[in-house]
């Protein structure tokens, strides 16, 4: 591997496991668009956005491996239709960000929250509350490291 | 010979996944679980139920607990025939594990409940009761009833699984930014489910800027090292923009434009 040679990198962190799996999804797509001219009609674009996200979440979840209950989530998504497995739940999100009917009853973010988190709808709260927290922290490093691969291909 | 031989081979192929779809469905005995957990967490009625359910059982001696588990059992039957095997096993974990708070938390009292449960619940039972049991005494270890609280075996064990919830949350509060001086269970979890749609917007965001980054200059990903993550050093655009043509740098200069807009609103957000 092209990362363990690098001794400033451990290679068994989700991090870089993540941004390997993730730039070798991208380069995929983008060979696979290489052959077409640039999209520039919108939607094209939105589709490719769309595929760099499905990417994005799926390397995450095959970094962290099936351990975890979400991961297993979103590879099982993954494997059932590979088109439109992350659609629905962004979507839904947006959509409730937008209007934000939200109730003071402790219930009602407790089901948010199992829709948030992918598996999270047959799951002890307890459990749940694990989940969420390496979802969390797994979003975070995704997030740190697609910037860092924004930055680094943008500058 | 060669149909058959394909067809197995489509057959290992098909097995993976099935694997996997089995490896799924192992995780859902704790789904059983939950359908106590959430039944406690309505509120104290839920598990109140429960208690006095349990005690009946107890009391009534073996008949009655057979009969309550083949009710039980009934009951899971009708909402849910599916999963009638792996929901009854669950039904007696529950019940079991119930019953061995409840007969450990007041062992004098009726400590042949126990004895009583173990003879019923069967042989099969026997491995998952044994890790069940192995668990439960860790809560009467730092849960103790302060002047005025309740003493009886399941005001425990709800105090214990109220207490490891609020443990749980104090993790999750000390992950999420600013979640520190809320205080109520309503509004952190208001705070993470915020937090998490934040970073989801994040990763829809640097998406759709890849992706703009990607239809410009398609070239500089796939030969992008993966090491640059570590050592920012190497420029990869710097020589890349030369043999691009004008009009696609002045595309970039205002996707660059928009970058900093978002850019801005991730600072805002986190």
């Amino acid at each position: 591997m092209k990362i363990a040679k690098n001794p400033h990198t451990n290679p068994t962190s989700i991090k870089t496991r993540f941004a390997l799996r993730f730039l070798r999804a991208i380069n995929k797509l983008s060979n696979d668009n290489g052959t077409s001219p640039r999209p520039l009609n919108s939607a094209d674009r939105r589709k490719r956005c769309r595929a760099i996200r499905a990417a994005s979440y799926a390397s995450m979840a095959s970094a962290v491996g099936p351990n975890k209950a979400w991961s297993r989530a979103v590879l099982r998504k993954i494997r059932n239709r590979t088109k439109e497995m992350i659609k629905p739940r962004t979507r839904r999100g947006a959509a409730r960000g937008s209007m934000n009917p939200r109730k003071e009853l402790g219930l009602g973010q407790e089901k948010e929250l199992r829709e948030l988190v992918p598996g999270g709808e047959a799951m002890d709260f307890r459990r749940l509350l694990n989940e969420t927290g390496h979802y969390i922290q797994c979003l975070r490093a995704q997030v740190q490291v697609m910037r860092k691969i924004l930055h680094y291909s943008s500058t | 010979m060669d149909p058959p031989l394909v067809n197995e081979a489509s057959f290992i192929a098909a097995a993976n996944p099935s694997s996997y779809s089995l490896a799924g469905l192992l995780s859902f005995p704790t789904g059983g679980g939950l359908r106590m957990g959430s039944l406690g967490l309505a509120g104290g009625d839920g598990s109140l139920e429960e208690s006095t359910a349990t005690e009946q059982s107890g009391s009534r001696g073996a008949n009655g607990g057979a009969k309550r588990r083949r009710d039980a059992a009934n009951s899971f039957d009708d909402t849910s025939s599916k999963l009638v095997s792996t929901s009854s096993a669950n039904q007696d974990l529950n019940e079991s594990d119930a019953k061995h708070m409840k007969s450990s938390g007041s062992r004098d009292e009726n400590g042949g409940s126990k004895t009583e449960t173990e003879e019923i619940s069967g042989t099969s039972v026997k491995p998952v009761e044994e890790k069940s049991t192995a668990e439960p005494p860790k809560d009467y270890i730092h849960v103790r009833a302060r002047r005025g609280q309740a003493t009886d075996s399941h005001s425990l064990a709800e105090r214990a699984r109220r207490e490891k919830i609020s443990e749980r949350m104090k993790i999750l509060q000390d992950l999420v930014p600013g979640c520190n001086k809320v205080i109520g269970k309503a509004l952190v979890l208001d705070e993470i489910i915020n937090y998490i749609q934040s970073l989801q917007r994040q990763v829809e965001f640097l998406s759709m800027k890849l992706e703009a980054v990607n239809s410009r200059l398609s070239p500089t990903i796939e030969g992008f090292p993966s090491k640059d993550l570590a050592a920012p050093t190497f420029d990869p655009n710097g020589m890349l923009y030369g043999s691009q043509p004008a009009r696609e740098y002045a595309r970039g200069s205002q996707a660059e434009w928009l970058h900093m807009q978002i850019g801005s609103g991730f600072e805002r957000a986190t």
